[in-house]
């Protein structure tokens, strides 16, 4: 056995790493042979939002190979390690191919145990649970929490059938953990969402900046990419703004550690130096831009009733209500920190409220945020020089304001989980608008997506409590009027009152408003913060939980109905990407035993329903709209019958099985030999998958949206098109007349999106005149302030708690932890902590500590090095392991204005177990 | 022991042949109730040196491999030392020998993708990205993946 050198042994025998030489060309014939009898077909990953192209190899009805698409211009024939695991995710033991009911004594028992039943017998139970609930409570009482990672045939036809269907707006989707302040932020800056750019900006632009976003491990191949223009571009720079060191501070060339909640600080600071240097595009800011504040005591989102709270949370659960403005917090609103001042949460009722400016209240909200103030606030790392974390914040200054640096601004979760997300959104496109720095290529702050179709399917078509399809919302009387001509539905069908947010959906389970509720492709009880309280509901309420998923996952464990659910490659499907880019594929190998994709079981159970069960009169507590009832939906039967509509009509002859609908044939030529189940197990002759694509993009095109026809996705020299497709041409960089067929000639930039575009005017604290202005083109400059978390570390709970993912997992962990080599590589989650704060608390590496808030605790072994390193007073535990059931410590707060919550910081102790 | 209850109740799941009830504690990777609080079990990293352990099969042959030996010694990868490279960048493949990173890994498939160039493509550089290390944590749940 040959000896080999440890690396220590070859650094001091002076060897010096070949970065990114190589002593000559491998002879390795490239790859292995590959078998002859593999199929290969387009797919898309199924897991973040990065979205890269693959090709999925098939063989004997088996998922055999994948590999990176080298035609994907996303990754270029690159995967990282949860991509190449794809082949394996629908193989493990356990996947569920029955319905499961808990039973006693041959009938439906919420205190039974699981008993495989029929899909008839499963629908029997959820149509009779179904109909109770809705005697009972009306639309208001049953709910579907919906996901990111649904097809986007997937969350139409749930969009379609909650809404059109069921009058009720309780679908909120797991997106709303995700991207709600994302999509808050775009709408209150450009009244559109999603991002101007695209991923050509890593190759066009010479400056990095990630914002709490841990790019190497959570968005790989955009990292791959970045990584590589940095070692070819002698002046690309890569700056990580991190709460703690992580990968992405291995790659970049400035690491910026700072302390939770500050980087509403930091951003301000930036402003603050543009503006002082002249470094303001003033051009840009005349012609494009307004500037624009709102209220400031919002609240944490946190619940207004503490009927439900335990004793231990309810110090935290008061800021809901009252707080004392912090020393910092005084300095940043131009307070004497020295006084006490106490505000009353009294705008949390009216948070996305917001009224245009003066550039010099702009400036003087500004004046406190001096490099000495914010460094002193912001400062992470106690351990790191005061002096040499100023350097770091000066050389981040200088890269906004650096008329030669061109700056894409990336984040996802540090932002958008933060209990003022919508604010520090909104702050990122301040720094960029400021100096022209947005819808140009290689500049501009992009917003990051975590799932693989947060963007295609829960944001596009809108599977939200408040939207509908193609940024259009329900409480806009003309955007439902629209929608209800698309759908041929009768005027009024569509309840105009916001459902509840997907947190909501959880108080609303405890506080017994909403009695029955379906998961789809999401693990709800798993996912959300302060689990303790909603797992007892979901078990000891008078509820019917029913969870379709592909895995027994926690969520599965504490429902009452589990249904079998076909995965990716075993239905036809479409994504859209963090960089607007749509992708389809086609089925490539049949659901197991009774699974069956969550399209055929949407319209399959919309049979159950006549249109007299659901278009009569219904009771809506607190509706309260022009041209409604008080508290009602009006009937719409007479409306319907005289459109041609009969009574005894089911939902899905007319929501689904519609003349429209039926057109799209089946088999189809563009299925090239590959089957359709859905098509299969609804015993059909059309195409539904198709049906629904073409059949939403209705809503888009023309307005923004553009998708192009379903076929088109299929060309051999396509691999997915960047929306609005115009023309059959894609849209690289939006607003930017250069490349957006959409901006009116001769504007050069054009911010086109129409929502909020008229404010009323104001200073820095209020309206001081109503009339409304119109914006018509323009985006907004935000002043926000810096406030405070929810919670704050304490003398009891004395460290802050980040949660988060890791490289080798997704989510919840059900797909990726039944991958042998994945499971191998991450088998459990570690609390991550500073190796004196575990000497401290009497803790060594590999210890079992217990992580404790005042809503729950859990157990995990520490980690006192690894690829996360701690600065002292914070501790990360990722979410995967349902083991490790962090979720039950952290805390519900959410941004006010976009209902996210936040996951990344509350207060917790770390003791020995 | 545990992998007969798992297959078993894999099989019960799975052929669907029998109407025995199943108790949410039996579910799922981590048995038990969601209201416990389990203990999580101690896990090693692999400390084999390189060169003394076998290679992992790969799942399917165009998979990347998992790393066979300790990686915990090499990392980080930064901008300015990669110690994967220093043994793997080498031309053949030898007995005992560090495996050669092969021609794919000195391609550029955005720009030149026809051409296998002398300098490893800067998008292949964190390893890691791809290569997993390995800990001694046996399998949670069976997985049928064939090749």
């Amino acid at each position: 056995m040959t000896w080999k050198p440890t690396r220590r042994q070859l650094l001091k025998a002076g060897f010096t790493t070949a970065a990114v030489g190589a002593t000559g060309v491998p002879l390795l014939a490239f790859g292995a042979e590959e078998p002859k009898d593999w199929r290969w077909d387009r797919g898309v990953c199924r897991f973040c939002g990065v979205g890269c192209g693959i090709q999925v190899a098939t063989a004997r009805g088996r998922v055999v190979a994948v590999k990176g698409d080298p035609a994907s211009p996303v990754n270029r024939g690159l995967l990282c390690v949860k991509g190449y695991a794809l082949p394996a995710i629908q193989y493990g033991a356990d996947r569920l191919t029955r319905p499961l009911l808990r039973m006693k004594n041959g009938r439906f028992d919420k205190k039974g145990d699981f008993v495989p039943v029929s899909w008839t017998e499963a629908f029997d139970v959820m149509e009779r649970e179904w109909k109770r609930v809705h005697r009972e409570l009306g639309p208001a009482g049953i709910a579907i929490m919906g996901s990111g990672q649904y097809t986007i045939p997937e969350g139409y036809a749930a969009v379609k059938l909650a809404k059109a269907g069921w009058r009720s707006n309780n679908l909120d989707p797991n997106a709303r953990h995700c991207m709600a302040s994302a999509v808050a932020g775009f709408m209150q800056t450009f009244g559109i969402d999603e991002p101007a750019g695209c991923y050509d900006d890593i190759e066009q632009t010479n400056t990095v900046v990630l914002w709490g976003a841990n790019m190497a491990e959570m968005h790989p191949m955009l990292w791959a990419r970045i990584i590589d223009q940095r070692l070819r571009s002698p002046e690309y720079r890569v700056f990580n703004l991190t709460v703690y060191a992580n990968r992405s501070s291995d790659g970049a060339d400035v690491e910026i550690v700072f302390k939770p909640n500050t980087d509403l600080a930091i951003w301000n600071y930036i402003a603050r130096e543009i503006v002082a240097r002249n470094a303001v595009d003033q051009a840009f800011v005349e012609r494009h831009c307004v500037f624009a504040a709102g209220p400031m005591d919002i609240g944490y989102g946190m619940r207004d009733t503490s009927a439900f709270a335990y004793p231990a949370e309810q110090d935290t659960q008061e800021r809901e209500r009252v707080v004392v403005l912090t020393r910092e917090e005084a300095t940043a609103r131009r307070l004497d920190p020295s006084g006490r001042h106490e505000r009353r949460q009294e705008a949390a009722g009216r948070a996305g409220a917001h009224w245009l400016i003066s550039f010099e209240d702009f400036k003087k909200a500004l004046e406190p945020y001096t490099l000495d103030f914010v460094a002193e606030l912001s400062r992470g790392d106690r351990d790191e020089p005061l002096d040499a974390y100023k350097a770091k914040l000066k050389a981040l200054a200088d890269q906004y304001a650096s008329p030669v640096r061109k700056v894409v601004s990336y984040w996802t979760m540090g932002f958008n989980q933060h209990t003022r997300g919508t604010w520090v959104n909104e702050q990122a496109y301040m720094a960029h608008l400021l100096t022209g720095k947005q819808a140009k290529p290689g500049n501009g702050a992009f917003s990051l997506t975590g799932q693989p179709s947060a963007c295609g399917t829960a944001r596009e078509v809108g599977t939200f409590s408040h939207r509908l399809p193609a940024d259009w919302v329900v409480d806009n009387p003309a955007h439902r009027a629209a929608a209800e001509k698309l759908w041929k539905l009768p005027a009024n069908t569509l309840n105009p009152k916001i459902g509840s947010h997907i947190t909501e959906m959880m108080r609303d389970l405890e506080d017994g408003k909403v009695k029955w509720l379906w998961v789809q492709v999401t693990n709800p009880f798993q996912s959300t913060a302060n689990a303790n309280h909603w797992i007892h509901a979901a078990r000891e309420k008078d509820s019917f939980i029913v969870v379709s998923d592909v895995y027994p996952t926690l969520s599965c464990k504490v429902a009452d109905l589990i249904l079998p659910s076909a995965m990716i490659f075993e239905k036809w499907g479409a994504y859209g990407n963090s960089e607007r880019r749509t992708q389809l594929w086609r089925e490539q190998v049949p659901p197991p035993g009774d699974a069956r994709s969550d399209v055929w079981q949407m319209m399959e159970f919309s049979k159950r329903f006549t249109l007299a069960d659901v278009w009569g009169r219904q009771p809506v507590p607190g509706l309260k709209a022009a041209g409604f009832d008080d508290g009602a939906l009006p009937d719409v039967l007479p409306e319907a019958e005289r459109m041609g509509y009969r009574r005894a009509q089911t939902l899905y002859d007319v929501l689904f099985a519609t003349p429209e609908s039926r057109r799209f044939k089946w088999p189809d030529p563009v299925a090239q030999g590959h089957d359709n189940h859905t098509v299969v197990h609804a015993g059909i002759d059309w195409f539904p998958e198709k049906a629904l694509f073409e059949e939403y993009a209705r809503f888009g095109r023309g307005h923004g949206h553009d998708l192009a026809p379903f076929d088109v996705y299929f060309r051999e020299d396509v691999r997915g098109l960047r929306w609005p497709v115009v023309n059959g041409k894609e849209t690289l960089w939006r607003f930017n007349e250069q490349y957006d067929p959409y901006v009116r000639k001769g504007s050069g930039i054009d911010f086109y999106g129409d929502a909020m575009k008229a404010l009323p005017t104001g200073d820095l604290d209020r309206v001081t005149k109503p009339e409304a202005t119109s914006l018509a083109g323009k985006a907004k400059i935000f002043y926000r302030p810096y406030a405070a978390p929810a919670e704050s570390p304490d003398a009891v709970f004395d460290l802050w708690l980040c949660t988060g993912r890791v490289l080798e997992h997704w989510h919840s962990g059900s797909m990726t932890r039944r991958v042998p080599a994945l499971h191998s590589a991450v088998p459990e989650a570690l609390v991550f902590i500073h190796p004196k704060d575990a000497e401290a608390r009497g803790l060594q590496q590999d210890d079992l500590a217990w992580v404790e808030s005042r809503r729950g605790k859990v157990k995990a072994r520490v980690e006192t090095g690894g690829r996360n390193r701690m600065p002292r007073g914070l501790v990360f535990v990722p979410w995967f392991d349902e083991g490790v059931f962090i979720n039950k410590v952290t805390l519900d707060a959410t941004c006010p204005i976009s209902k996210q919550t936040d996951f990344k910081k509350c207060a917790v102790k770390v003791t020995k177990a | 022991m545990k992998t007969a209850v798992i297959l078993s109740l894999a099989g019960v799941l799975a052929a669907g042949c029998t109407s025995t009830p199943i108790a949410d504690t039996e579910l799922g990777l981590s048995k038990g109730s969601v209201f416990d609080v389990p203990t999580p079990p101690a896990v090693k990293a692999n400390e084999r040196t390189p060169g003394e352990g076998p290679l992992v099969p790969r799942p399917y042959v165009i998979a990347p491999p998992q790393i066979p030996h300790a990686a915990a010694d090499f990392l980080p990868i930064t901008l300015t030392q990669n110690a994967c490279l220093d043994c793997h960048a080498v031309k053949d493949k030898k007995p005992g020998e560090p495996t050669p990173i092969p021609p794919s890994h000195y391609t550029d498939y955005r720009r030149t993708p026809d051409r296998v160039g002398d300098k490893l493509a800067g998008a292949r550089y964190v390893c890691v990205s791809c290569h997993a290390a390995r800990t001694d944590a046996p399998s949670l749940m069976g997985n049928r993946f064939r090749p």
